[in-house]
């Protein structure tokens, strides 16, 4: 599989996952500063190990929320904020690996809200995709071993 | 015709998603009850009959796996059926579902009609919520 193919599936996972859950259109766009408000990750092991984790701007966080659960007024919690990105980032992973070529089994770990997460790695390699959505912005980072981004870009 | 319906998730959010789109397709619940992973919903079987069990997979404390197999070791709770709905949807996971008992699966992401759909499948009940009569069958009483 290569680089660009992997970054694909990343981007068609995402945004069937918001189209079907959150009701939402996902376009990808340049990176802008945006000040992203929630975190979450979720971390994967099989042939190779990896994460993914994902950043909501807080206008989209809270469109989420609304959308998932047909709230059309009323403040949305802290607690619906963190339950939506955990939730968020669980199905884009599954949906990720499930798209993976080969029946390679992959294991899932458990979704957490994480700190936001630093920049780099030397231990990994990432795929950064930033969209735009008419509720706001989120940015999608997959995290996967350097050996094997040695594999996709030769 | 009304059922009662177990929803084991350990996302809130999720599970309200799931009681929603159940409602929506034309079932009469009886009751609705909600649990966080498999042991809070072995507790929740304690107490309470249930008509059908919507189960995720990928959970804390006992995941929907070792729920199935739970249900699978008591001779009452082996008979409610199960419909997981899990991210993890790769084939083996699903037949793995499928081998610990499960009666239908859903791939999240999700649309309302296919949790209509499987549901419908798995009750063998039709848009009206009362029992399909099997072909060449009429159910008269």
């Amino acid at each position: 599989m290569k680089e660009h193919t992997m970054r694909e599936k990343v981007k068609n996972s995402t945004s069937e996952v918001f189209e079907k859950m959150f009701y939402l259109y996902i376009e990808e766009n340049e990176e802008t500063v945006q000040p992203f408000v929630i975190a979450s990750s979720i971390r994967f092991a099989g042939p190779w190990a990896g994460s993914v984790t994902m950043q909501f701007t807080d206008d989209l966080i809270q469109a989420m929320v609304r959308n998932m659960l047909g709230i059309e007024d009323g403040a949305v919690g802290q607690q619906e904020r963190a339950d939506c990105a955990r939730e968020a980032v669980n199905m884009v992973c599954g949906n990720f690996l499930a798209n993976l070529e080969g029946t390679d089994h992959f294991d899932l770990g458990i979704p957490q809200i994480v700190p936001q997460p630093d920049e780099r790695s030397a231990l990994t390699a990432t795929e950064r995709l930033f969209f735009k959505t008419d509720g706001g912005c989120l940015r999608v980072i997959l995290a996967y071993p350097v050996d094997l981004w040695e594999d996709f870009a030769s | 015709m009304s059922f009662n319906v177990l929803i084991v998730d350990d996302s809130n959010s999720m599970r309200s998603v799931i009681k929603k789109v159940v409602s929506m397709s034309g079932f009469k619940m009886d009751g609705c009850y909600e649990a966080g992973n498999g042991r809070e919903a072995l507790e929740v079987l304690g107490r309470q009959w249930v008509d059908v069990i919507i189960s995720d997979i990928n959970m804390p404390e006992m995941n929907g796996f070792e729920f199935l197999q739970a249900l699978e070791r008591d001779f009452i709770l082996k008979n409610i059926p199960v419909i997981v709905i899990s991210t993890e949807s790769r084939e083996d996971r699903i037949n793995k579902s499928f081998e610990l008992g499960a009666k239908g699966f859903i791939k999240k992401p999700f649309k309302p009609e296919e949790v209509k759909k499987i549901l419908h499948e798995v009750l063998g009940v039709n848009d009206e919520g009362t029992y399909d009569a099997g072909e060449g069958e009429e159910l008269d009483f």
